[in-house]
């Protein structure tokens, strides 16, 4: 709750950027002589993979600040940067995916070590709500849940270094690759999809955690009025429930 | 929307101890029965009491060691079956033996917590003054030394059972190095994976869900050093490997030092 007044100017802000973004890309880029239409997708699915990446770093922050100060704020907060983390890490991986078939001719290339890093960080991070809610106890679920973000947090940028380090590389790395480097208003593209995905992930979150943080105390004001047993136990199963 | 402060919820405290810090306080005035509750007692004088006790366990109730010796020999007599007759090496034996001591370890992961969730083991530690990060260490250690000996006995069958043209013997101290470092991460992350694990209610299904993707980075590490030794002629294992595995041992070691609070607190 502490956020909602920032919400309406976040959103602006965003929807600002976001138009930007995609009247630049579409509109002001030109269309890439040899790549085609394809090339457009340089502009979406790297800056959804970035986000992925900062989201999950994000997560972990928050988890070790529920770690080390126990609020349960934190843990909220960690909790949503992870869950918007995976909505955008899927995206990556099917934006990704599209990407390798116009490109590659194939769907998912196996030997493709960042496709499959991006697959083994998804599938870790896909055992986080399982994880999470097979814990009862909400105290013990928020500060296991923390352990884990923490834990995979810190994972998540060494398997990159690792897997990069002992493969070579067919994945394109545009941003490594001196021969690579976007030209003029293609970088300008790039560097705007980063921005607009950048923050369209913050207002998501902000929007997130207004959004539980006002039901969890709604949840509290409720039992406080009508009893214990107003509000049924299995609102557990979707969000943490201490605030 | 009005923004309010939260309000911590009953029984917790403002602020959590340091991870891994000196000591927790005590959390009762019980008399001193053991060196966990005499006095002082140093961070290893802890560490080496409770992995005593994990030993000590394993003794009176081998659960772990037979269970992981078994099904590391089935796994070899699978894999005769299933490349049929074929012997490996190179990445291929050094795959077939790591993901043999992966899948094994998972089995030791599993019992790891358990006493400690099913017989009031934590509630216990949580009544001493010794800190959450000797108990994680303990663990780590107490795996670590179970992959240790079920190499001892792991390796020699997957010799005669599998590899190609036997071992150069001038190999076995660096195929020793390497399972002892792949063995120390198996055993850091392990006993992360399992401690979270252990609170929630499936903690078999969650303990392989979680440790296969966060093993796979030190697993590709190990196969990339062992490769070259498992070959005929024995080839020379580069050092950045090495390095790379001390690392990711050491990144783990920090992250459980610095999360024990976190795993053991109540």
């Amino acid at each position: 709750m502490p956020y909602a007044r920032r919400l309406l100017p976040l959103t602006l802000i965003t929807a600002v950027i976001v138009v930007a973004w995609v009247v630049v890309s579409i509109a002001v880029v030109p269309t890439d002589a040899t790549e085609g239409v394809r090339q457009k997708l340089t502009y979406l699915h790297p800056a959804f993979a970035i986000i992925t990446l900062v989201a999950f770093v994000a997560g972990a922050f928050f988890a070790w600040q529920h770690l080390k100060h126990d609020r349960p704020l934190d843990d909220l907060r960690s909790y949503v940067a992870i869950h918007m983390g995976q909505v955008f890490c899927l995206i990556a991986l099917i934006t990704g995916g599209i990407w390798g078939r116009t490109a590659w001719g194939v769907w998912w290339d196996w030997g493709e070590p960042v496709l499959v890093t991006f697959l083994i960080i998804f599938l870790l991070y896909a055992t986080y709500q399982p994880m999470r809610f097979a814990i009862e106890d909400p105290e013990r679920q928020a500060r296991t849940a923390s352990v884990f973000a923490v834990s995979a947090g810190i994972f998540a940028p060494v398997c990159f270094g690792v897997v990069r380090m002992t493969t070579n590389l067919l994945h394109p790395q545009p941003l490594d690759d001196p021969g690579s480097n976007l030209p003029g208003t293609a970088g300008l593209a790039f560097g705007l999809s980063v921005l607009a995905l950048g923050a369209l992930f913050v207002t998501l979150w902000h929007l997130e955690v207004v959004h539980k943080s006002t039901r969890i105390r709604v949840r509290q004001l409720q039992r406080k009025v009508e009893g214990e047993d107003a509000v049924p136990v299995v609102a557990r199963a979707s969000s943490p429930v201490t605030l | 929307m009005s923004a309010a402060p939260p309000t911590p919820p009953p029984g917790t405290g403002p602020a959590a101890p340091p991870p891994g810090g000196a000591g927790r306080p005590a959390r009762s005035g019980a008399p001193a029965p053991s060196v966990l509750l005499a006095g002082r007692p140093r961070w290893t004088t802890d560490v080496r009491t409770l992995l005593a006790l994990e030993w000590r366990r394993e003794r009176r109730a081998p659960q772990v060691l037979p269970t992981m010796f078994l099904f590391s020999i089935g796994v070899f007599v699978l894999f005769r079956f299933g490349l049929q007759d074929g012997r490996v090496e190179g990445p291929l034996a050094a795959g077939v033996l790591l993901v043999t001591t992966l899948l094994a370890a998972l089995l030791g992961i599993g019992r790891l917590w358990a006493a400690e969730e099913e017989e009031g083991g934590l509630d216990a530690f949580r009544l001493t003054p010794a800190p959450a990060s000797a108990l994680v260490a303990a663990k780590a250690l107490a795996l670590w030394s179970f992959l240790l000996v079920l190499h001892l006995v792991a390796v020699p069958a997957f010799v005669l059972l599998l590899l190609q043209d036997g071992l150069d013997g001038a190999a076995i101290p660096r195929i020793a190095g390497a399972l002892l470092l792949c063995d120390l991460g198996i055993a850091v992350a392990g006993a992360l994976v399992g401690a979270i694990a252990a609170a929630a209610r499936s903690r078999e299904l969650l303990v392989p869900l979680m440790a296969v993707p966060l093993l796979i980075p030190l697993i590709a590490l190990a196969s990339e050093a062992l490769a070259p030794l498992l070959t005929s002629p024995r080839e020379v294992s580069e050092g950045r490997w090495w390095l790379a595995l001390a690392l990711y041992d050491g990144v783990f070691l920090l992250v459980c030092w610095a999360v024990s609070d976190g795993i053991v607190e109540d």
